[in-house]
């Protein structure tokens, strides 16, 4: 009887493998699934079995699908996939060579991508903060074991000022890469599904007011970047109309276009 | 004749000497030293020649039996005899015995400037080695065993012979005397040895304590995997080094391995050659007799299986088969099996992968996979596998068969390219970048993660942590340097009380220099603690005073302190007594003076 505890606890743990092994085996068993089906030649059926994983991502996952959408010339979605396989593999050259491929099949000019897509590495945000930290710090410490009233060594106020610079650069850099993460958070693709075969998909409208018959501001190619607008709440500003269609307020990295664009007209990087 | 006078004649002597007494008689002289000796013992062959300092020339007459070391040792030597200055160089060789016996060397000639002079014989009787010779010999020999017997290679294979392209697994081991001072293993033991090959010796396995020959040692081991490769008889050795510590001076290991107390010393590093026992291997040619046709070159004891993943799919859709040899042999230079499946089926090339000792790769199994792709539809079997392979310890052939298994092949969907049809269908452009080249199919899922959102560091747990422990550090930090800060004070204070009770003292015994000389002290130390300056003692008295001054205390403070720091001086460093000053009056005046500075 004392021992019905430990035997409860080690049904639990062992349960508890056994449903991680049996989740790890089957988003292993759909990738593998996939690939054979595209070896096979059934591209459409290798997306749908990639597209079973659910609440779960890889840099061949996603490399994978974006390969599969360019074979299957939808482009927009080809970036979109690749765009999120960098986000996991950012170093992945190859990856970065497909992304600029899909691009050029988007009709998005290198000019244009150049002022639009983020740069952005994870490692150096985290890296930024963790720094500022230790500098804070250090400098907190060494100020009290140093310090000697009355001050009167110049070179003590030297190096505390040196310090003070040295951490406001150290925010500043650190501000600048929370501004782009969050950037990231609400950058989303413009997406139009393809119409004809091996050509740009069409461009997409960047309206005036929330509705289909407002005029356009501009317009921009599917496949192209842009950012969500905050409110005052911090959400996306959105508008549904009275037909039901949701809307959302975008811009571009460099703020020149602007426009509402339907919710089926894009599709988020980071979902 | 005054002593310089004599000093001076006997160094003019020395200098000219073998000038001015060059010309005079030569005379050659010849011994040994001692002229009698044990076996064991040596001996020194001596030619003195005198009435000259010039190196002669000349060659020793062999002797048989005796062996004279070479080069001799000179000495040249000025002397004055009865008044009469002389002048000789001396020649020593170090005579070894060989044998026992009576050896003279004979009459010889030297050459000494340019003239010819006869060297007499010499008698040196060499008598058998007494006890205490036998003792020494003993001892030695004994030594020398016990510094083979300090490190040495252990090397052993399991069969006397192999068969070309046989591997078995061999064993090499470096035993290290516990008494040894071994820093490290410089090289793992290497093969002197053609003929064969092994596979890389990876990081050994160690035993402690294992006794042999009386002593203790640590033995390290390594397993590998040795495969004959040329036929004949060959003869095999390891060879290693060791680093040991040996002490300054004259003791080495190489003399006297069993020093005492290498390592508190001052030592060096010497490294030491160990070699292992030589062992003769033959290696034989495979037979010729009844070698199967399927044979690629697999020997040892073997079996094969195979498995192919599913029984039921389409036309084009691969077919995993796995092939998997196990057992004993030489599995790194084992060759995939051939299949031959005939035009129903497409096999790709086999991947490769091992499991078992992959050091050795002797034991365990060697799996071929291979990709088979059914080209028609219908109930085929993948046929049977033959493979064969010798077996050593039974010396002959075997053929093995694996069993067929009937798949159902499917005929499936047809499927088109689309790639195709866009390119027959889309107007001929120019030619753009290799597309197809770059845009490769990931066949491994990676690393999985739950989601794409960029986790904010100020949000993760790790950092608050990091927070917590750097704030912590902090007050820590605030803590020792309060405590510091505290101690220092204390300890100000008790110095104050410690001469407080010094003056007291003083003026009960009516000292008056000593009393004035704390009571400076005193002062020095309140205005240090007052005006926060550490070396008050190191100040003058004007200067105590400046200080005094720019710490804002009043022009009376400053007067009194003043004039009690001049009295002090003047009883102190004037050195005048005369003055009779009212010491009480002057301690009441400096304990008023000093609880106005604070």
């Amino acid at each position: 009887m004392k021992n019905i505890p430990f035997l409860l606890l080690i049904l639990a743990f062992t349960q508890s493998w056994g449903v991680l092994i049996c989740y790890g085996t089957s988003k292993d068993q759909l990738f593998y699934d996939a690939v054979r089906a595209e070896a096979t030649g059934d591209l459409q059926q290798a997306v749908e079995t990639y597209t079973e994983i659910k609440e779960a991502h890889s840099a061949p996952l996603h490399a994978n699908l974006a390969n599969l959408f360019y074979k299957l010339n939808d482009y927009p979605l080809s970036v979109l996939h690749f765009r999120k396989a960098l986000l996991l593999d950012p170093e992945n050259r190859e990856y970065k060579a497909n992304l600029s491929l899909a691009l050029d099949k988007c009709g998005i000019s290198q000019d244009s991508r150049n002022q639009n897509i983020l740069s952005f590495s994870p490692t150096l945000y985290k890296y930024s903060l963790i720094s500022l930290s230790i500098l804070f710090w250090a400098g907190i410490i060494l100020l009290i074991w140093f310090t000697r009233f009355p001050i009167k060594n110049k070179s003590f106020l030297f190096w505390v000022a040196s310090w003070l610079i040295l951490l406001i650069l150290m925010y500043g850099f650190y501000n600048q890469q929370r501004n782009t993460s969050s950037m990231l958070q609400r950058e989303v693709i413009a997406y139009q599904p393809p119409k004809d075969t091996n050509k740009p998909s069409d461009r997409i409208s960047l309206r005036v007011f929330a509705g289909n018959a407002s005029s356009a501001n501009t317009s921009i190619p599917a496949g192209s970047s842009l950012f969500l607008d905050l409110g005052k709440n911090k959400q996306p500003r959105a508008h549904t109309s009275p037909d039901g269609e949701k809307w959302f307020l975008m811009r571009s990295l460099s703020g020149l276009n602007k426009g509402w664009v339907k919710e089926e007209e894009f599709r988020p990087v980071i979902d | 004749m005054p002593l310089s006078y004599y000093r001076f004649l006997l160094i003019a002597c020395f200098l000219a000497g073998p000038t001015i007494l060059s010309f005079g008689n030569i005379r050659v002289e010849s011994s040994f030293n001692p002229a009698t000796i044990t076996l064991s013992n040596a001996s020194t062959y001596q030619i003195i020649v005198h009435g000259s300092q010039q190196a002669p020339s000349g060659s020793v007459p062999s002797v048989k039996g005796l062996k004279f070391s070479s080069p001799p040792r000179t000495l040249r030597s000025a002397s004055f005899i009865n008044g009469v200055p002389s002048v000789r160089f001396e020649l020593t060789f170090t005579v070894t015995p060989e044998k026992p016996g009576s050896f003279i060397v004979p009459s010889w000639e030297i050459e000494v400037e340019n003239k010819t002079h006869k060297v007499p014989s010499a008698n040196l009787q060499v008598l058998p080695p007494n006890q205490k010779d036998k003792l020494r010999q003993a001892e030695q020999r004994q030594q020398q065993e016990d510094l083979r017997q300090a490190a040495f290679l252990e090397f052993s294979c399991p069969r006397p012979f192999l068969f070309k392209g046989e591997t078995v697994e061999a064993k090499v081991s470096l035993f290290l005397w516990d008494r040894l001072p071994v820093t490290r293993i410089d090289q793992v033991p290497a093969k002197n040895a053609d003929g064969i090959s092994i596979t890389e010796l990876g990081q050994p396995s160690e035993e402690r304590n294992v006794r042999k020959f009386n002593k203790t040692y640590s033995v390290y081991s390594w397993n590998f995997g040795l495969t004959g490769a040329i036929t004949g008889n060959h003869k095999i050795t390891f060879e290693s080094s060791i680093r040991v510590r040996i002490r300054n001076g004259r003791n080495s290991p190489f003399n006297n391995p069993f020093f005492n107390d290498p390592f508190f010393g001052f030592g060096r590093e010497e490294s030491l050659q160990v070699v292992s026992n030589t062992l003769d291997l033959e290696i034989k040619p495979l037979p010729n007799k009844d070698r199967p046709t399927s044979f690629q070159g697999a020997i040892g004891d073997l079996k094969i299986n195979s498995n192919p993943d599913k029984n039921q799919v389409s036309v084009g859709d691969p077919i995993r088969l796995t092939c998997t040899i196990h057992g004993s042999g030489n599995f790194a230079a084992m060759p995939a099996p051939n299949l031959s499946f005939g035009d129903k089926f497409k096999v790709g090339p086999p991947a490769f992968s091992f499991s078992g000792n992959s050091m050795t790769k002797q034991e365990g199994s060697q799996t071929f996979e291979y990709i088979v792709t059914p080209l028609e539809a219908g109930i085929l079997e993948i046929p049977s596998i033959s493979f064969a392979y010798f077996n050593p310890e039974k010396e002959q052939y075997f053929s093995l068969n694996t069993s067929a298994h009937r798949i159902r092949v499917d005929p499936g969907k047809e499927w088109i390219a689309p790639a195709d049809t866009t390119l027959s269908s889309a107007p001929k452009q120019a030619p753009q970048k290799q597309v197809q080249d770059l845009f490769q199919t990931d066949s491994d899922p990676g690393v999985w993660v739950t989601s794409l959102s960029l986790v904010d560091p100020i949000h993760s747990a790790s950092f608050w942590i990091l927070q917590v422990v750097l704030f912590l550090t902090v007050l820590v930090v605030i803590y020792l340097r309060i405590r510091k800060r505290k101690s220092a004070s204390e300890l100000l204070k008790k110095k104050e009380k410690v001469l407080l009770i010094k003056i007291r003292e003083a003026l009960k015994h009516k000292d008056s220099i000593g009393f004035h000389r704390i009571l400076s002290k005193s002062i020095r130390l309140r205005v240090g603690i007052a005006c926060k300056h550490a070396k008050t003692h190191a100040l003058s008295s004007p200067e105590v005073v400046e200080l005094l001054k720019s710490a804002s205390f009043s022009k009376e403070v400053v007067d009194e302190a003043l004039e009690l720091l001049r009295l002090c001086d003047e009883l102190e460093y004037a050195g005048s007594v005369t003055q009779k000053t009212d010491l009480d009056s002057t301690f009441r005046k400096s304990q008023s003076l000093l609880k106005k500075i604070k």
